[in-house]
């Protein structure tokens, strides 16, 4: 029997919503596990940065701005991926928003958005991706959704909605994809340290990191049992993994790294 | 994030190593760098399972146990630790099963399932947790299946069995996370394996219908479990616990047609 490895050497990978955060972090691992990575956001300044800092590592990655929501644009995501690097192994679909309202104050604008991003921009790539992947033989998508997918949060009600939705879009894929040996599969996270906390810390002003910091983590500790926030590159950790052969005969599911918050 | 699977100076249990699924996740975790200690009911199976892994080059005893008896079950971890000094990995991979209409199946049938597959699995973690309670850090994984969320026929002590190892694994990764202890099932789909073959090989109308129940058009190997052992075992998953990780090509996404 063969040990496995985490190695994507030859593999093309798109991650969308890749300029910070959680997927940036997923941009970045999947690089050092050896794979070519196509990074794609709305904004193009910070995008740019996490190209250039693969690269700087040795790394091979290229940005592509673009707004996954519209379906030309989609497609050019993935048309690019196959201009530059010839193959799609690996669709990341992670560009994600979340807007703060009440149910009854959320605007209709809030919903479209949310709607559109999420759900729409995940169906848009992933079908763009699939039909490369289907002419190649294989591969691998993956969705990050969240734990608000599985269960509510208030003031969260476009953003729950969207994610229990990429849920079951995950499942349908993975069951009419299954005989294209793609596998689709969804990571849900919990909350995880945040760049607005980085940038708090970064700053260094005690009376801020106290009132802010301590202030959440402690709520949120409240109900994660192993008492602290995800690193992004715990999450990204679990994309890698089901990203590489190990995990070649998982498929349909939704993988919640969570520290145990909800368990669903 | 290379070494993100790798295990080197880590000591793992695997209980139910000696062949099959066990001795599959037995031989990825020493191929990964963990030293291996093979717990089996049947000493010289284990003690075979040992030589193998050993002449590949990892180290690797055999302590002959059965789970499903308190005494035996805390000796083991006693000489787990004089032998290695720490136990980072626990897999609980022992299992058994019957196959039987629920109104043939015996009291004696339940209660060899129950003994094994869920309090055998109590047991380990119980005496495995304690030692890692104190290293502040740990990994169980408990083998549960697809039958902890789906009713199969002839089999109701196996799935009530493998539904309460979903739960405990819940319950004892609440219980321990602030040790930094992950608790994880995997729940396999069906796996082919040297145990199973005949069973699966005895009715090809059976097996045309099983295979048309996975997505993934195939059944799973013991390797296509060994990737998720391997992931839950490593620090790649330290954000991960009180979750069953299905491993079934597809098995558990529902319905294929209308």
């Amino acid at each position: 029997m063969k040990g496995f490895k985490v190695d994507l050497t030859d593999k093309v990978a798109i991650v969308t919503g890749a300029r910070r955060g959680i997927g940036r972090a997923i941009a970045v691992a999947l690089s050092e596990a050896g794979a070519r990575v196509l990074v794609n956001d709305l904004e193009a300044e910070e995008l740019e940065k996490v190209a250039g800092e693969i690269r700087g590592k040795g790394g091979e990655s290229r940005a592509y701005q673009a707004d996954i929501s519209v379906k030309e644009q989609a497609e050019g995501l993935v048309g690019e991926a196959l201009r530059i690097y010839g193959r799609v192994d690996i669709m990341v679909n992670n560009a994600s928003i979340l807007r703060v309202a009440s149910f009854l104050e959320t605007r209709e604008e809030d919903w479209d958005a949310t709607l559109a991003v999420n759900l729409k921009g995940t169906f848009l790539c992933s079908q763009s991706a699939a039909r490369e992947m289907i002419r190649q033989g294989g591969g691998k998508i993956i969705n990050t959704a969240s734990n608000a997918g599985k269960v509510p949060r208030t003031n969260n009600a476009p953003y729950c909605a969207s994610k229990a939705g990429v849920i079951l879009l995950t499942r349908v894929m993975a069951l009419e994809l299954a005989k294209h040996n793609i596998t689709v599969n969804a990571l849900c996270p919990g909350a995880a340290e945040t760049e607005m906390l980085v940038n708090i810390q970064a700053k260094g002003d005690q009376k801020v990191l106290d009132g802010i910091i301590r202030g959440s983590l402690e709520n949120f500790r409240a109900g994660i049992p192993m008492g602290r926030l995800a690193k992004p590159e715990e999450e990204a950790a679990m994309v890698v993994y089901l990203a590489s052969e190990a995990a070649d005969h998982i498929t349909g599911q939704t993988l919640v790294v969570d520290g145990g918050q909800t368990m669903v | 994030m290379n070494t993100y699977f790798d295990l080197s100076k880590k000591v793992s249990i695997v209980t139910g190593g000696s062949r099959s699924i066990g001795l599959a996740l037995a031989t990825v975790l020493a191929n990964a760098g963990s030293d291996v200690v093979i717990v089996n009911r049947n000493a010289s199976g284990g003690d075979e399972a040992a030589r193998k892994i050993r002449e590949n080059g990892s180290s690797a005893i055999s302590i002959p146990a059965d789970v499903s008896r308190k005494d035996a079950i805390e000796e083991m971890v006693e000489k787990t630790l004089e032998q290695y000094g720490r136990i980072d990995v626990l897999v609980n991979c022992a299992g058994v099963i019957v196959r039987k209409p629920a109104i043939e199946t015996t009291e004696k049938d339940w209660d060899y399932i129950m003994g094994i597959n869920l309090k055998g699995l109590f047991l380990c973690c119980r005496a495995v947790g304690k030692q890692m309670i104190q290293q502040k850090r740990g990994k169980i994984i408990n083998i549960s299946s697809v039958a902890a969320t789906f009713g199969l026929m002839n089999r109701a002590p196996y799935c009530a069995s493998k539904a309460g190892v979903t739960q405990l694994t819940r319950a004892l990764s609440l219980e321990w996370a602030t040790y930094g202890i992950c608790v994880n099932a995997i729940g396999p789909g069906i796996i082919r394996t040297v145990l199973n073959d005949p069973y699966i090989k005895s009715d090809p109308e059976r097996y045309e219908k099983m295979i048309q129940k996975i997505p993934l058009g195939r059944f799973g190997k013991p390797e296509d479990l060994a990737g998720a052992a391997l992931f839950l075992a490593s620090n790649a998953s330290d954000y991960l616990t009180g979750q069953t990780l299905y491993v079934d090509g597809g098995y558990a996404v529902g319905c294929l047609d209308w």
